[in-house]
């Protein structure tokens, strides 16, 4: 554990005088500022059509909530998930830094889950930094704020995901550039096809809970179950550990 | 015991250090190493042994195959046939205990540029497994040693090539490794440092051992105690440094004379003489007949033959030359 923990140290001190890492905060923050405003719009232009009609419902708050915790935040993940991973395993390599953390005497493990909690660090950041945008509208909307609670915590195992991803991208080039397109396309992949899923005649309904946006909206919508909570942490360990194989085996090829 | 190695690090004179006589086991053992890149065939089947506490050079011309075996060494990455095995245990199969064993100074010095000298070697401490309460200690006697102290709070992206490569050394040593790869350690350095780094690796060799590579002769000639030459992926050399010198040296002494005869025959009369070269005006080269005596006896009658004896000298080869001979004996110039 200690070389989990030196590689994590080591990567949070190079992530923030990076100047990558400072434009993935702020890309973040733009993208959620910008959704953040539409939302806040399209829910004022709904409440003004429902004062005019007498027979309609004013509509609550719940909307926006769900809009930034759903779609909103996976656009932007799409957009900064790929930024990060461009400071991964292949810049490891592009750098050199490669042969001082595989000859050392730790595992792989060690070293793609140093890695890994690094970037979720990162990430956890640029969370706390955007969080207020929708505990306003809770406030100010007085709506219940469970759904928001849980949906954040979807949030962070959704993106530990993706970040998860990312770094299996990273293990497959040399190049930086790769890494990043790499991971734009693996998660537009998984993009599509959870767009795709519900469509799916049937069985649809059944199948989303397979994908992590399926799963990310059980949480925003408040459902606190153990199904979204294992899918996520199960799908993250899979992946790092096919990672830290694809590593060893590049160790051995 | 092995003081000799010591007090000549700073003279850098010519005699090749001894090695020293106690009983060694064997650290590396390489054995009939092949490596494909793809359909390319970098090793052809390399085998050499290092003793514990033995300063090797291994040499070769570039694309040779020296990184390629270093990398091994280190499980960076596998051979496609054969076995390395450091400080006893086979680098396949006990990754974990040889990368224990070993400090890598890689061909690239694996640095982060946004980081300063101090706080990447602390890294490269803890990374090696260097306990807290020892890591300062450890850190700054690397920094000393290696000339660093006064660069610590710099950052490693802002250093000159020269302390590049010594922050690279100084993370190769940082843990006291009993087994030290250094691929091509002095590479960028002013000939003061180079100096500096030879009484480095010559400090550290007493204890450890110490396998190098280099392109420049002298150096190697005057910090290790044995020779390792590869050419096109094959071993064409590998002995005690003084063995392979004085295999190549063709036994002959030159002398330098004020009134040489206009003909050699004169020459090739002379006391325990077998053949004369003419090198210069008033140089030549005696090939002497064997014997233990045959010098002396050779000195005392050119001293005496009037031709006006100024200087006399036995000849050694270089390591340069040796270097020429197994190399160029393999590619047809
Ligand atoms: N990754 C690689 N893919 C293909 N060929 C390679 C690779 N690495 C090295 N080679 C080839 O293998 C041969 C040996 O390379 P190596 O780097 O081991 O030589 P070297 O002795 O270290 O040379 P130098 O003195 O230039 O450092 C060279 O011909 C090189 O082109
Ligand atoms: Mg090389």
């Amino acid at each position: 554990m200690r070389f989990v923990w030196a590689v994590f140290r080591r990567e949070i001190k190079s992530y923030f005088v990076s100047p990558l890492c400072y434009t993935a905060i702020a890309a973040f923050l733009g993208i959620m500022g910008v959704l953040y405003y539409a939302l806040l719009m399209g829910y004022e232009r709904t409440r003004l059509r429902a004062a005019m009609n007498p027979l309609a419902e004013m509509p609550g708050v719940e909307n926006i909530v769900r809009g930034m915790l759903g779609s909103d935040i996976m656009w932007a993940f799409l957009i900064i998930v790929p930024l990060l991973s461009m400071r991964m395993l292949a810049w490891e390599r592009q750098q050199h830094t490669a042969e001082l953390l595989l000859t050392a005497p730790m595992t792989t493990w060690h070293l793609v889950l140093g890695k890994f909690f690094g970037a979720v660090f990162v990430l956890i950041t640029m969370l706390a930094l955007a969080v207020w945008m929708p505990f306003v509208v809770v406030y100010w909307g007085s709506a219940d704020p469970a759904p928001l609670l849980s949906g954040i915590l979807g949030v962070l195992l959704y993106g530990a995901l993706m970040l998860a991803i990312a770094l299996l991208a990273s293990s497959l080039t040399e190049s930086t550039i790769q890494a990043g397109f790499l991971t734009l396309l693996f998660m537009a992949v998984v993009y599509v096809v959870g767009i795709l899923v519900p469509r799916v005649p049937l069985v649809g309904e059944n199948l989303e809970q397979f994908t992590p946006g399926g799963n990310l909206s059980l949480l925003a919508r408040g459902v606190v179950d153990t199904q979204p909570l294992v899918y996520f942490l199960s799908m993250t360990a899979l992946l790092l550990f096919l990672t830290s194989q694809i590593v060893d085996s590049q160790r051995w090829r | 015991m092995t003081s000799t190695s010591t007090s000549a690090s700073a003279g850098g004179g010519s005699a090749s250090p001894v090695p020293p006589g106690r009983p060694r086991q064997s650290m590396i053992e390489i054995d009939q190493l092949h490596k494909f890149y793809g359909p390319f065939e970098a090793l052809k089947g390399i085998s050499f042994t290092v003793r514990s506490g033995e300063v090797v050079g291994f040499l070769g011309p570039n694309g040779a195959g020296k990184s390629t075996t270093m990398k091994i060494m280190t499980g960076l990455m596998p051979p496609t046939r054969g076995s390395v095995s450091i400080a006893g245990h086979d680098v396949l199969d006990e990754p974990l205990e040889v990368r224990r064993a070993i400090g890598y100074l890689p061909e690239i010095p694996p640095l982060y540029p946004e980081m300063t000298v101090r706080d990447y070697l602390s890294f490269a401490a803890e990374l090696r497994g260097v306990p807290r309460a020892r890591r300062r200690r450890a850190v700054d006697l690397a920094l000393e040693r290696c000339g660093l102290t006064h660069m610590a709070q710099r950052l490693v992206g802002n250093l000159s090539k020269g302390y590049r490569q010594r922050t690279g050394l100084a993370q190769a040593v940082i843990h006291e490794p009993r087994v030290l790869i250094l691929d091509e350690p002095t590479v960028g350095l002013d000939p003061t440092q180079v100096i500096e780094i030879r009484g480095i690796v010559r400090e550290l060799g007493e204890e450890r051992t110490v396998i190098l590579s280099s392109h420049v002769l002298p150096e190697v000639q005057a910090t290790c105690h044995r020779v390792v030459i590869i050419n096109r992926g094959l071993v064409v050399a590998d002995g005690p440094m003084d063995e392979l010198l004085s295999r190549e040296s063709h036994g002959g002494v030159v002398a330098s004379l004020r009134r040489p005869p206009e003909e050699l025959d004169p020459l090739r009369q002379l006391t325990a003489v077998r053949q004369v070269q003419r090198l210069g005006e008033q140089e030549f080269r005696f090939f002497l007949e064997p014997g233990d005596d045959v010098r002396e006896r050779f000195v005392a009658g050119l001293a005496n033959s009037g031709y006006g004896l100024i200087e006399v000298r036995a000849e050694t080869a270089t390591l340069e030359e040796v270097f020429r001979d197994v190399v160029l004996e393999e590619v047809p110039a």
